[in-house]
């Protein structure tokens, strides 16, 4: 992508599989780790993103010209954040969390984690342990144990085949 | 199974403990119990999420009495824990509904839980608190006003707050938000809680019973007050309202009567909102409005015989919907654009003859403006008035005509062309719409209008022998149908036949008239 000419200052950002990105200072500096980059004097070269894809980087860019666009009104925001995530997948999500967090953008941080909370909401232990990845270390009647002690958090949820 | 779960290890992401944190605190209480069962480090890490969010209801099902027993322990348990492993509980939400049957054993843990969380140095504490009887059946516990607490948001529903409720009331430094719904209260007891409470921005009184007045002088930090009451039944005063109006940044107020004092300054107010307000509105004209954007009246009788100015300089948007026609006014704004949107129901027998001549001084009054105006009339009885208003409108020299952004007229069929022409006679709309065309046919009302329309502003040349009707149309220079998919901004030009392949299409369709009047 190429810079723009004129007015308002644009930097260029790359992602960690090398791609180059565009996009206004303004909007930009949403992102404090950018804003301290541009601080220290880096706008005038390319910011390295070493934590973030090309993929994630573009959606992150996406969201940063949205909410840039839109005046001060929290509820304007909160909505177009709500539709911002509305279509993402969990894997996306996840990205997204990690790209918000390593960027520091808490607004964004803390609109994907209740993303992913509310997607979590029912959900079965099963797809939780896929989703996160996460490793089952207890034995089964350890696993049981805890589940009857919890018995209450189990009303509605769904099941799957792991449990 | 185990065997299933270890071979789809290492798939997902690797997230790190306080992004996991993060994404806890935003789960439920029960999503996030649910958690321990994952694996051991994640029994470790919800362990010590600093918020807990406690919702009887998600204990309500079975039977009712064996799952409070249970709610109350585990509430209690948790409680117990945190405060053991020394561990921080930073916010704290509990929603608990109480009962005569086992009020006193509930009150005891409510009791126990506050102190706790007192001791804790817990930083919010939100409690919402609600009876499963009859509304102002139950009696409040005196338990929630009688300890010190860090309570920060307070919301109760369906008791009765009487004199016992408050009997040990302590100051409450930190409340914010108070939330009164369908409680029953007397003016005396709400008084004595308001000046306990002085931090309160928030305040929230729906459906309150036996409140007479709300006399809020103390309030230095309110910014925001709610107010709504069950439908005026016949004969009953309604309630009295009155501010110390700094601070305050929304008012919202339906069936209330809010009292200006005379030349109050509204600082802060940013929107106003009142509702079937009966006390006369006569000192608004004195009042200032120095940041107000918003303004909307609804159904005000207080608006009734008086003529009303208002002094904000900064207004963005200004609502009126009534059945009568109010004299406003606005202080030249400084703001550059803003709206004003008037709806007007009516009955053709409550109009004079000299009722288009009052909205036509209305939209004068509003002409700095970009103006929405609705006309919704009744089922008709009498037309010759409407003949008589536009007699009066042109006796009276009305040549000042008003343009209108958007006209909407709604009425019988039978009388669309003489409101129509009421309308036309005070006002140069430059649409006229909004008709909505369905894709489904329950709705065939806006399609006639639609046709009506046409019939009137697309075939006027035509052998048009009202003289009157001619006079009007003398400076419209072109008419166009237009048509848009509801929700985008993109209009563009239609013809009526082409109108029922809209129609099979998927999605709503609005339909309008764009109007092209020559300058005069």
């Amino acid at each position: 992508m190429a810079a723009e000419t004129g007015t308002p200052t644009t930097l260029t950002l790359k992602s960690n599989d090398d791609e180059l990105f565009s996009v206004a200072e303004s909007a930009a500096i949403l992102s404090v780790t950018i804003r301290n980059m541009v601080e220290d004097g880096c706008a005038g070269g390319v910011i390295p993103l070493d934590n973030v894809d090309g993929k994630t980087l573009a959606s992150v860019i996406t969201y940063m010209n949205g909410i840039s666009a839109i005046p001060a009104d929290e509820e304007k925001k909160k909505s177009y954040r709500d539709k911002f995530l509305s279509d993402k997948d969990f894997e996306t999500l996840a990205d997204m969390v990690l790209a918000a967090n390593y960027l520091n953008m808490s607004c964004l941080m803390d609109a994907v984690s209740a993303k992913i909370a509310q997607v979590m909401e029912k959900k079965s232990v099963g797809w939780v342990r896929r989703k996160f990845g996460i490793e089952n270390d207890y034995t089964p009647e350890e696993e049981a144990a805890v589940k009857e002690e919890h018995k209450w958090t189990f009303e509605g949820v769904e099941t799957d085949d792991d449990n | 199974m185990t065997k299933n779960v270890e071979f789809l290890k290492y798939e997902g992401p690797n997230l790190p403990k306080d992004i996991l944190q993060r994404i806890l605190y935003f789960l439920s209480q029960e999503d996030v119990v649910r958690t321990s069962v994952l694996s051991k480090s994640w029994h470790y890490t919800w362990c010590t999420r600093p918020n807990l969010d406690f919702l009887d209801t998600t204990f309500k099902d079975e039977t009712f009495k064996g799952n409070k027993q249970k709610f109350l322990s585990v509430v209690d348990n948790t409680l117990q824990r945190y405060c053991d492993q020394r561990l921080r509980v930073e916010e704290f939400h509990l929603c608990i509904s109480l009962d005569n049957s086992d009020q006193k054993s509930d009150a005891l843990h409510l009791e126990k839980w506050i102190q706790t969380l007192a001791d804790m140095c817990t930083k919010k504490f939100r409690l919402s608190i609600r009876t499963g009887s009859s509304p102002g059946f139950v009696r409040f516990p005196p338990v929630v006003f009688g300890a010190e607490s860090v309570l920060e948001d307070l919301h109760v529903e369906d008791f009765y707050l009487d004199q016992k409720a408050i009997e040990r009331i302590v100051p409450f430094k930190h409340l914010r938000s108070l939330r009164l719904e369908r409680v029953c209260i007397d003016d005396e007891i709400f008084e004595t809680i308001i000046s306990n409470c002085p931090s309160i921005e928030t305040l929230v009184v729906h459906k309150c019973k036996r409140l007479k007045t709300i006399k809020v002088s103390r309030l230095h930090n309110l910014k925001d007050f709610f107010f709504r009451e069950y439908a005026i039944t016949r004969g009953e005063e309604l309630c009295r309202i009155e501010f110390h109006p700094t601070s305050l940044e929304t008012i919202d107020i339906r069936y209330g009567n809010l009292w200006f004092h005379k030349g109050a300054e509204f600082r802060n107010l940013n929107d106003l909102s009142l509702g079937d307000v009966e006390l006369s509105l006569d000192n608004l004209s004195s009042c200032k409005f120095p940041s107000l954007e918003y303004l909307k009246f609804s159904g005000c009788p207080g608006l009734k015989g008086i003529t009303v100015f208002i002094d904000a300089p900064n207004i963005l948007r200004f609502e009126y919907e009534g059945n009568f026609i109010p004299s406003i006014s606005f202080a030249t704004t400084t703001s550059g654009e803003w709206d004003s949107e008037i709806h007007i129901s009516y009955r053709l027998s409550e109009v004079t003859s000299s009722w288009f001549l009052e909205l036509h001084e209305l939209l004068k009054s509003l002409s700095q403006s970009e103006i929405s105006l609705n006309i919704n009339q009744y089922p008709m009885d009498d037309e010759h008035i409407i003949q008589e208003n536009i007699n009066l409108v042109q006796d009276n020299g009305c040549n000042k005509l008003v343009v209108v952004e958007r006209l909407r007229v709604r009425c019988h069929l039978s009388s669309f062309s003489f409101v129509l022409n009421g309308a036309l006679s005070i006002c140069r709309p430059r649409n006229i719409g909004d008709y909505y065309l369905y894709s489904y046919s329950t709705l065939e009302s806006d399609m006639k209008v639609i046709e009506c329309l046409w019939k009137i502003l697309m075939e006027r040349e035509n052998g048009n022998e009202d003289e009157f009707a001619q006079l009007l149309f003398r400076d419209l220079d072109e008419v166009s149908l237009e048509i848009c998919v509801r929700d985008r901004d993109l209009w563009h030009a239609t013809t009526l036949s082409e109108l029922p392949n809209y129609r099979l299409q998927r999605g709503h369709h609005n339909t309008r008239f764009a109007l092209k009047w020559r300058e005069t």
